[in-house]
């Protein structure tokens, strides 16, 4: 049995841990988790993600994170992270900038157990001098050189998901996948899971070919519907425009921003009350039409 | 495009990859074709296989066999190519066999379809299988620098045309693997200079447009399509067809004298003019029944119908006939 519940499966994320943070600007972040993560007080968190958004920003706002490897952070048309550039500009985090090739070679070399991946995507960019993990190699049979991606070991990978069983097995919605979910769970130590529904395993057998995690690869499991608000999670429901809007322009200073948190992330017991808090079932019923973009 | 004019666009000497494994999913129409047209010096690529390669090498089509397994499993082994790969590559019509893991095998061929210079793996370290290739270079121990970690690593390998059976496929080459049966034919596909498909079906692009996550290969990935229904006959193409035990032992029963295999191997194999002619030489419409799924026939065949059919696929059609 992995059923637990957020705080239960946030105790597997303590301080320090590297955190594989599966995360899209706008789309299929575990938020859930993140807001849990942040309401009990973790500190000195590595993230990992191909691309950051809002969790990102929210983790550096309530300062929970002293460093960041991935290729970008951004809430698209919603602007920068703020308080995520604030932090790396003031020295609190530390960031190790590199493209998402790269950190997908990094990740699958720590999943293979690897020393490194080779890879050809980088050669010819300033990346290489600055990130140590990445190394100019020639290659060992004469031909053109390549550029090594050390292996990357995150202590615990953080996936939201469309459904899962009691045992862990994991499924996926294809129209959702990103590059992210196949690889981060396989490289990390521990893998916790927030799923939109649990169902029974006769569910899972009805389309195999989606589970995307087995159950021997998932320390924990938690329902938590509309998980990813407010980005989006392909097709159940879109990104909450209203909300992103709403945050950065809290996020232009530290008070505001602080506020906002307060409200949204320390105020709500628990994760059905924080649905209530951002807008309720009305709210949630046209996130799930896609009308409320 | 037809099977005849697909297999005539393979020249001799070319290197062929065969999709399938040695009892699932071989592109055996294709396989017949080029063992008809008496192709000469070919290098087969087939990370597992059986009969596909065992045709190209009764047909004395190919030179070279590149691969991690070649069997009949319960039926034994492949035993034209264990005769000429027993007489070695000097011998006249003999067989150059250069021996990998299937792992190994993948790891080159994610180096040639990535246009890298190789590819690390840990697979392979600790085994003969390295000293087997230390004159070709094709795979090498090295240590990263560092660690001091030890990994194999696995140079490129180039592939002209690689061969793949698949459920459906569209006019325009799009092309798809009910999910139960990706084997490792994604490796040969994308190592691949062409890549020919040859599909139990043709169907309209609709049905692509309709589930598009269950593109196997998109269009710009193939070069040719061929309709060949029963084209894996006599290795299965789950959940559609079991394999068809019964050619499988006469095959091998056959080949227990040189004189009576070539009579079955021109009578059965390549003599039948078409693919439907060989069908017909090889049991008809009763082979065929004998080789479906024992139960939900009727929704055998069908991706859409996927959920029932992989029911059928599990309770029939699995079992040696």
């Amino acid at each position: 049995m992995k059923l637990k519940t957020l705080p239960e499966a946030a105790a597997l994320v303590r301080d320090g841990d590297l955190v594989a943070l599966q995360n899209m600007a706008t789309q299929s972040a575990p938020m859930a988790m993140v807001r849990e993560l942040i309401r009990a007080g973790r500190r000195d968190l590595g993230l990992v993600c191909l691309v950051g958004g809002m969790a990102v920003d929210w983790l550096a706002a309530s300062g929970s994170i002293n460093r960041f490897v991935g290729a970008a952070v951004s809430m698209e048309q919603f602007g920068l992270c703020q308080r995520f550039r604030k932090a790396v500009e003031a020295g609190r985090v530390r960031v190790e900038e590199l493209s998402e090739t790269a950190l997908l070679a990094r990740l699958t070399a720590g999943a293979r157990s690897l020393p490194f991946l080779p890879t050809r995507g980088l050669i010819g960019t300033d990346l290489i001098d600055i990130n140590p993990n990445l190394e100019l190699l020639e290659d060992p049979f004469g031909g053109p050189p390549v550029v090594a991606c050390r292996a990357l070991v995150p202590d615990v990978a953080l996936i939201h998901a469309h459904r899962a069983d009691r045992f862990g097995n994991v499924q996926y919605e294809p129209t959702a996948l990103w590059p992210d979910i196949g690889i981060m769970p396989k490289a990390a130590r521990r893998v916790v899971v927030t799923v939109e529904r649990v169902v029974g395993s006769d569910v899972l057998r009805l389309n195999p070919d989606r589970t995307v995690l087995p159950g021997f690869m998932v320390d924990a499991v938690v329902e938590a519907p509309w998980g990813a608000h407010p980005t989006s999670f392909n097709p159940c429901y879109g990104y909450d425009s209203g909300f992103h809007l709403r945050w950065a322009e809290a996020a232009a200073a530290p008070g505001s921003a602080t506020e906002f948190l307060a409200a949204f992330v320390h105020a709500p017991a628990d994760h059905a009350t924080y649905l209530q808090a951002v807008g309720g079932a009305a709210r949630l019923a046209a996130l799930g039409r896609w009308e409320a973009g | 495009m037809a099977l005849a004019d697909a297999a005539a666009s393979v020249p001799n000497g070319a290197t062929v990859a065969l999709g399938g494994l040695s009892m699932n999913s071989a592109p055996m129409a294709f396989v017949r074709e080029l063992a008809r047209q008496r192709k000469r010096d070919l290098t087969v690529v087939a990370i597992v296989a059986g009969m596909s390669v065992d045709w190209l090498a009764a047909a004395g089509c190919a030179a070279r066999v590149i691969t991690g397994l070649v069997s009949f499993e319960g039926f034994g082994l492949a035993p034209s190519f264990r005769r000429r790969a027993q007489a070695g590559p000097r011998a006249e019509g003999g067989l150059a066999v250069e021996e990998y893991s299937e792992h190994l095998l993948i790891c080159r061929l994610e180096a040639q379809s990535r246009k890298l210079p190789f590819v690390p793996t840990r697979a392979g370290l600790g085994t003969d299988v390295l000293a087997l290739h230390a004159d070709s270079g094709s795979l090498r121990q090295e240590v990263d620098p560092a660690t001091g970690k030890p990994y194999v690593a696995c140079t490129p390998l180039a592939v002209d045309v690689a061969v793949v059976h698949v459920h459906e496929a569209d006019a325009s080459g799009n092309a798809r693997v009910n999910p139960k049966l990706i084997w490792m034919d994604n490796e040969i596909v994308n190592a691949a200079e062409r890549t020919v498909v040859c599909a139990e079906r043709i169907v309209g692009s609709e049905a692509f447009v309709a589930e598009p996550h269950r593109t196997t290969y998109p269009r710009f990935m193939v070069d040719a399509v061929c309709e060949a229904p029963f084209g894996a006959f006599p290795t299965s193409c789950f959940p559609d067809y079991g394999h068809c035990g019964h050619f499988f032992e006469e095959y091998v029963d056959a080949a227990a004298s040189q004189e009576r295999f070539e009579a079955f191997f021109a009578e059965r194999v390549v003599g039948p003019e078409s693919w439907t002619d060989f069908l017909d030489a090889n049991g008809g419409p009763g082979a065929l029944i004998d080789i479906f799924p024992r139960a939900g026939r009727a929704d055998a065949g069908s991706i859409g119908g996927q959920g029932a059919a992989q029911g059928a696929g599990q309770a029939g059609g699995t079992e040696p006939r």
